[in-house]
Order: structure tokens, then sequence, then C-alpha cells
């Protein structure tokens, strides 16, 4: 990271960020890695970030992921000039992606979940929820609870009725 | 003279007082200063006693007229109402003629400020009187007139409050925008005609009105509001424009008022108000500041409660005790999607008492109860805030979100208010039928987002039912409209939205109605695949993007393409009649790709495209009327690629009318310019001045050996080359014809070493 960081410097544009997690975790990027976040970007623009940016509400371990990401992402735009290398790289990002994705528990996936609209990280946020909704897809109810230990509390009564009631939804 | 005529001698002598610090002798430096510090200096008085100074002296006269800011105060010792909108006229009337003396070079008069308060004023007829009520009120739109970016209008009355005019606010200018003490209504919160409005203020407004709306509002304070109280509908309606602005916005309301919003939310749940509403409010909430006297039950309670709704990742109590006095100091920075609540415990206690603290929990989510009392759990899904649980069942299609409305109470009534919606059917027809009828029907008339049908039409009858299901989500405003419906036939009527901005077709048969996209002002994006297209024209004014792959033109005439606007173009594999391109002058990019086992305008001729104009095959369908086809409409492109099989003549008969391609920097040329003498691409050479970069691309067979006449004139006129910085050839094996083409190109004037050869396996 601190090599990416020197290059960055070097080539005139990067001005270092540092992204400072609930537990106190320091994180150094470069401006065109943190501008991924909307909420970063609109704070470099308003020249607020001098004394880095407190994140009160993203634990480090998520900060780490999400400052991958988005170092994985930055290269993203730079490199489309080149349609040969941009492909190579899209390959790449493609497989990184996944490998985040899949590699995650649920309670991580949701804190990167809230810490991705937090961030207002548009396609890490799509990225996960897109997880979640496959993880969710083709499942029925109880096992889409088992899943997400998801308490039942309905009586039994209730969900009879509510079933009933989108019967249209439920007959195959 | 509307202002109080002051006696010059006595303002004189507080000129000299003022004076009488900075300087020891008699010389007037006030008057002395430069105009820009006095007009600042004139700006911190209050406006009847700024324009007082014009008796100063000469030097003085106009002075005040510029000052950047106007603050009207109450103290300026009226003894009638009268003599008070007297002075508000004459005000007005001698600062409008400023700016019209001045005109653009005056400086600008940046805020207007009301301060004006029932004790001052000493005498009673002020409010009670209509005449003058309207006055007063007026004086807000008066002062807006003034371009002024910040307009304050506080009031400060025991009850009385002046009720504003039924009429909008139009500024260009006004940012800033407080009112304070006064009872507003619908028109007066429509800020739709105030297009810079960031920040408004609201102080013990009496809010009557069903909607607030702003397109650029970004911080919004409201402290002691008052709606009509004991009708529900306000309640509502109170939350509701929160809502919708916070959901586009994703500006942070402040509310000041702890007892209006708990009162509205314990409204709501009894009525069984939608969940969604109830979690916008605290999606982004970050802390919670009490302002009180003292930490007492009262706070501790609320407190309690408040804790229990935010969802506990996010909750961070602070008790802060200010004193009385400061409590209406509220500050935020409101970029950040961040919320802050500030409540305020008002002296009265009474509001605890009207508050049922059941009714409360009864909307919270189960899961955050739960959670709360366990402290933790795995179900960590139920914490996500209801939004993002939304977009996360937007990945999903539209059974399977239905049907998660059994899994707990909080799921209950998620998937109403989705705003994308994803119909696809498999299987039986009847069931995917009554399925989508309930689904549409069944569903929050909420405005959509974005909708899919993906499903194939099996019967005749079915069509009628499916272009009813279409016209019913562009009633619900969708903005994105895939359909991809295996054999439907869209309904021959042009249908109206004025917000639809992409459109996707794909598996249907579209005629000539359905696409005149004129009632479509808004759209930008239209993607066609595999369709049938049964039109003599394809229009739009607004289309910025348009592609059309694999689709059948089976109209007789050649399909007209009339889109004026258009930035990219793909047309992919054609089957049927090329379609006709009119002029497209801010084309930025386009691919053309013709096959010849789809595209009619082939001809078996042997040297296809220099037929002469007998020839039926090329020219049955426009006799050789329609000019060229292609060519002209992508005379303006930036990048172009135009591939084709060898057959597929309409290119090259297009460059019997080769237009000049002004703005062509790159360009791809596949298979179907090869000929021996290369008179094609020598054409299209000639034809492109400001050239940079060229890619050909060879077929693999060495089938070429097309004899071609020398129908373009202007085969000897050499091209310019020096914009010509590369040439690449992808062939699969340099054989005979490479050699060819790069000697012809270099008999043209391309230095050798620019041409670039790659041999490759693959093409396009």
């Amino acid at each position: 990271m601190a090599a990416a960081a020197a290059e960055a410097t070097t080539d005139g544009g990067g001005k270092m960020i540092i992204l400072i997690s609930a537990d106190g975790k320091r994180f150094e990027v470069t401006e065109a890695v943190a501008s991924q976040s909307q909420l970063i970007s609109n704070m470099i623009e308003d020249d607020c970030t001098e004394n880095g940016v407190r994140l009160p509400n993203v634990d480090g371990d998520i900060l780490t992921m999400v400052v991958d990401y988005c170092n994985m992402h930055a290269g993203d735009a730079a490199a489309a000039g080149d349609t040969m290398k941009a492909s190579s790289t899209e390959e790449e990002l493609k497989k990184f992606d996944a490998e985040l994705v899949q590699a995650l528990e649920n309670p991580v996936l949701f804190k990167l979940i809230l810490a991705a609209n937090f961030l207002n990280i548009k396609s890490l946020l799509d990225m996960t929820c897109q997880r979640v909704a496959d993880m969710m897809s083709g499942k029925t109810p109880e096992q889409m609870r088992e899943t997400f230990s998801i308490e039942n509390d309905f009586t039994p009564e209730e969900e009879a009725a509510i079933r009933q009631e989108n019967a249209w939804a439920f007959d195959d | 003279m509307q202002s109080p005529p002051p006696p010059a001698k006595r303002r004189r002598r507080d000129a000299r007082d003022e004076d009488a610090p900075s300087a020891a002798s008699d010389a007037d430096h006030l008057s002395a200063l430069p105009d820009d510090i006095l007009h600042t200096l004139l700006s911190l008085l209050p406006a009847h006693e700024a324009v007082r100074t014009c008796a100063l002296g000469r030097r003085w006269r106009d002075v005040w007229r510029s000052a950047p800011a106007v603050r009207v105060t109450g103290a300026g010792g009226w003894d009638s109402a009268a003599k008070f909108t007297a002075f508000l006229d004459g005000l007005f009337r001698r600062l409008r003629s400023r700016r019209r003396r001045l005109g653009d070079a005056s400086p600008r008069l940046e805020s207007f400020v009301f301060d004006l308060n029932e004790i001052d004023f000493g005498f009673a007829g002020l409010l009670p009187s209509k005449s003058n009520h309207l006055h007063l009120s007026r004086a807000i739109w008066r002062a807006a007139r003034h371009e002024v970016r910040v307009l304050r209008f506080r009031l400060f009355t025991s009850e009385q409050r002046l009720r504003l005019p039924d009429l909008p606010l139009v500024s260009h200018h006004l940012t800033t925008l407080e009112l304070a003490h006064v009872r507003v209504n619908d028109r007066v919160l429509d800020f739709s005609s105030c297009p810079s409005l960031l920040d408004l203020i609201l102080h013990r407004c009496y809010i009557d009105a069903v909607q607030m709306s702003s397109q650029s509002l970004n911080r919004l304070i409201m402290t002691d509001i008052s709606t009509a109280a004991t009708s529900s509908d306000h309640l509502k309606s109170s939350t509701c424009p929160l809502k919708s602005i916070d959901d586009d916005l994703k500006w942070c309301p402040t509310f000041s008022k702890l007892k209006n919003l708990v009162r509205t939310y314990s409204l709501q749940t009894t009525e069984r108000y939608k969940p969604r509403e109830q979690s916008f409010a605290f999606d982004h909430l970050k802390k919670v500041e009490f302002m009180c006297d003292e930490v007492d039950d009262r706070v501790r309670k609320i407190s309690k409660i408040l804790s229990t709704y935010v969802t506990p990742l996010q909750v961070n109590v602070r008790i802060r005790c200010f004193s009385y006095k400061q409590r209406f100091q509220l500050c935020l920075d409101l970029r950040q999607p961040v919320c802050e609540f500030l409540g305020q415990v008002s002296g009265d206690p009474r509001f605890l008492s009207s508050f049922d603290a059941r009714k409360v929990f009864d909307g919270m989510s189960p899961e955050s109860k739960k959670a709360l009392v366990e402290g933790g759990g795995d179900d960590r899904i139920s914490f996500l805030p209801t939004a993002l649980l939304q977009h996360v069942l937007s990945f999903l299609q539209a059974k399977e979100v239905v049907r998660t409305c059994v899994l707990a109470r909080r799921w209950r009534h998620l998937w109403k208010p989705m705003p994308i919606l994803r119909v696809t059917g498999a299987g039986d027809a009847r069931a995917f039928h009554t399925f989508t009828y309930h689904l549409l029907l069944l569903r929050d008339r909420s405005p959509l987002e974005s909708c899919t049908f993906d499903f194939n039409v099996f019967s005749k009858d079915d069509m009628p039912i499916v272009n009813l299901w279409i016209r019913y989500v562009l009633l619900c405003q969708v903005r994105v409209l895939t359909l991809a419906i295996g054999g439907h036939q869209l309904t021959d009527l042009p249908v109206v939205s004025p917000i639809l901005t992409r459109l996707e077709l794909s598996r249907l048969s579209v005629n000539g109605k359905f696409l005149d996209f004129s009632s479509y002002p808004a759209l930008k994006e239209l993607k066609m695949t595999n369709c049938e297209i049964s039109a003599d024209k394809i229009s739009s004014k607004s289309l910025k993007r348009l592609r059309i792959c694999e689709c059948k033109f089976k109209s007789k005439m050649r399909t007209r393409i009339s889109v004026p606007s258009l930035l990219f173009l793909k047309l992919i594999a054609v089957k049927g009649r090329t379609p006709f391109l009119e002029d497209m002058p801010v084309l930025v990019t386009a691919k053309v790709l013709l096959l010849d086992f789809y595209c009619k305008d082939c001809c078996d001729g042997n040297d296809p495209g220099y037929c002469p104009v007998g020839c039926t095959q090329c020219y049955g369908i426009d006799d050789g009327s329609a000019g060229c086809v292609l060519l002209k409409g992508l005379a303006d492109a930036t990048n172009l690629e135009l591939i084709a099989d060898p057959e597929v003549f309409i290119l090259k008969r297009d460059l019997r009318w080769c237009p000049t391609f002004t703005n062509l920097k790159t360009l791809l040329l596949s298979q179907w310019f090869e000929s021996s003498d290369h008179c094609a691409l020598i054409c299209i050479l000639q034809h492109s001045p400001v050239l940079e970069k060229l890619t050909l691309q060879l077929s693999k067979k060495s089938v070429i050996n097309v004899r071609s006449r020398a129908i373009y004139n202007s085969m000897e006129k050499p091209f310019t080359s020096e914009n010509l910085k590369t040439v690449e050839v992808k062939c699969q094996d340099i054989d005979q014809r490479v050699h060819k083409l790069m000697k012809s190109l270099n008999s043209y004037g391309i230095p050798l070493e620019r041409i670039n050869i790659q041999q490759t396996n693959q093409f396009s």
C-alpha cells in the first residue's frame, strides 16, 4: 500500500488521506482510492480531511476490507486507457470481488453492507447486496430463516393467515 | 418621506461619538472610510438607523442603499402601525431604485432580515388588522424580489401567528430561508421555484400543509413546530415530505421539538403505518443530543425509548446540559449522511403523559427489540435499515421478494413499496398471470424506479393483458423499463411517459407508433435486441444511446432512424433491410456490424457494391433514390467501427455519395473494404481529413479477387496523412493481400513505419 501511495504522489495527483476506524486503526490511502466513497469524495471537496477522517461506525476489520476493495478498484479507472490491460485487470477484479464476497461470514457481510452504505460506495454496496440476494434466492421461507437466523415471531395462526393472504405468491 | 426624519444634529453628534475613540482630532475619519467598509458598517445597523444616515451629509446620502444586508427591526419607535408599514414601503421603494440606478455594478444585497418583536411596537394594532397582516407578510415576497441570498423573517409574538399568503416564493438566488412564528401552508412550502434553496429553518411555525417539497434543500431545521395536532392527517403528512426529501437527497432533518416527533410516531404505529416511513428518519441517526436544564426522569425515559428505535450499531446518546437560553443554537454539518436529532425538553412535562410508550414499541421491529435485550445474535440481516433491506431485495425476482413476507413481522410489508420490480415467469401461464395481477394490484402505488418483465407470451389473448401491465408500470413513473417478453407484440399506440429514461426491448415485435418516442421527452437510452421492427421510422429527439442488436426490420421500405441528439450508436447484425440513418450532428461513437446471412443488402453479383444502377438486388428497394443509407448519418462521428461481410454491398454503395468525416479520429474497418485496388479504403481515407488511427481487419480466407470498377472519381487525389499516426492491420496470415495493402497505403503517402501488422486468430 505504501508503495502504491508513493507512486501516486510522484504521479503528481495523489494527496494522502487518513481514515480512522471506530477502534482507532488508521489507514493511509490516496485521494483517488478514497474518493470512490462518495462521502469522502464530498469531504475532500470541502477540504475537511486534514486531520484524518473519523469513521465512528466502521470497525477496523471492515475498513481493512473496504480499503482493499477501493485499492483494487482505483486502478480500474486509470488502466482503462489501454484496452488490453483493462480487460485483463477486469478479469482480475471480478475474481477478486468474487473471492472477497464469497468468503464472508454473515455478520461480516452485513457490516460490510452498512459500511458501504455509510461510505456511499455504490459498486461495493451493489456487490454485497447481490451476494445476500443470491443467498436468499431459491430458498423457502424456512430455509431463509435458518440461513439468516431470522426469528419467526408470528404465531402459527398468524403465519397461516399471511400465507393465505399472499397465496398468489406461494402456489407453484 | 416615509422614514421618520431624524434630527440631523443628533445624528451628527452620534457620528462624532463613534469617531472619537479612533481619532482625537476633529477630522471626520468615519466619512473618510472607503465605501465598502461603510456598507459593512451600515449593514450592522437596524434598517431605520441605517436609513437615517442619509441625512449625515452628501457623502452619506446613498451609502446605506448599497449595504449588503438590511435588517428591519421593530425598535424604530413607531407609534402606529401605519407609520411602520409606510416605513417598509419607503424602504423597499428606495432599495429598488438603487438597483435600477446602479445596475449590475452595485454591490449585491445579500441578506434581508426581519427581526420584529411584538413588544417593541408598543401598539396593538399591527397584527389584528387584516390589511396590516397582509402587508407585513408580503414584505417577505418583496424582499425576495431583491435577489437576496439569505432571507430571515422572525416575528416574535406571544400567540398570534402571522398567516402567510398562499403564494409560492420565487427566487433563483435564495439559499437560506428562515421563518419564525408564522403560519405556513402548502403553497409556501412548495419550494420548486427556489432552485438554489439549501437551508430552511422553521421556528415555532404552524404548518398547515400536506407537503413540503424542494429539489435542492440540504438542511432543514424545524424547532417547536406545530401542526394541526388533533388531526392525524396532518401529522402523517408532516412526516411524508420528510421521507421523500430524505429519500432523494440524503439530507438530514433536524427536529428540535421532541414532543411533536414522538407523537407523530406513536400515531403512525397505531394506524398501522408502513414500517418504511418509520425507519427513514432513523436510518442515518448518529447522535442524539438533549438540551435541557437538568438530566431528569424525562430525559432518561426518552433516551431509553430512542435507543430502542435506533439500530444498536448506531446508538450514541449524549446528554448535554445547556442553559435554557442556549437552546436554539443548532449547528450541523449536513453534507454527510449523518443525522442529528436534537431533542429539546421544554419546561412543559405534559407531553410525556400524553405519550403512550406501548404504542411506540409496537412499531419497532421485533428483531431489534430482541437484539437489544440480548445484545446481539447472528441474525444480522434484520439489523439492516429498511432501505438497505429493500436494496438487497431489489436483486431478487418479484415472487421471491413477496415470499419474504412470512419471514417475520418486520418483513411482512417490506415488498409492497419496493421501487424495483423484476417480474419473471416460467411454467404455467395462468398461475403467472394470477401472480402478476396480484402483485401489481396489491403493491403500494408508490413510484417505480425500474421494472423488468421477462417472460413469454403463449397466446394472442394474453397480449392485451400484458400491454395493460406495461401501461400500468409506465403510470407508476418508472424510469428504467426492461421488456423481454417472448412472442409479444407491443400495442401499436404511442405510450406517454414524461420520465422514462431507459427502455430495453427484447424478443418483442414493435410497430411504428410505439417507436415514435416524441411522448418520451426524457428517454436517453434505447436498447432493442432480437426484436421485430415494423416501422417506417424510429424517432426521438432526446435519445443519447441507441443499440439495435439482431433485430429484424420487416418494413418494406427502409426504416428511417431519426435521432438528432444521439451520442452513441450500435447497429449490430441487422436482419432485413439496413435502416436509413438520418443526420446525427453530435454523434461520438458508432459501431455498425452487418452479416451476410442476416442482412438483406447483399448481392450475389461478383463485385457487390459496384453493380450498375439497374441491379434489382442492390437497388430494388429504393431505386437508388435513398442515396447514402448509413455513411451520411455517421459523417459526424469521432470513432467509427464499420464491420461487414464482403457480400454486403450497402457500405460500398454508400461510397458513391461518400460524405466527409470531419471529426473522425479513429476508424476500424473489417473485411468489406477489401478489393484488389483498395479503392473503398482509399475513398474513405480521402474523406477523413483528421483521422488519427486506422485499424484494418482482413477476412480469413483470401477469397477476394474482386476487380472493382473505379466508380469513385477521386481516385487520383492524394489524401493528407499527417494526422494519421498509426495503421493497424489485423490478419490471420501475412500473405499477398497484406503486402498489397501496405503497398497501396504506402503509395498514398503513409510511411511503412506507421503500419503495424498483427497476426491474430480472432475476428469480431
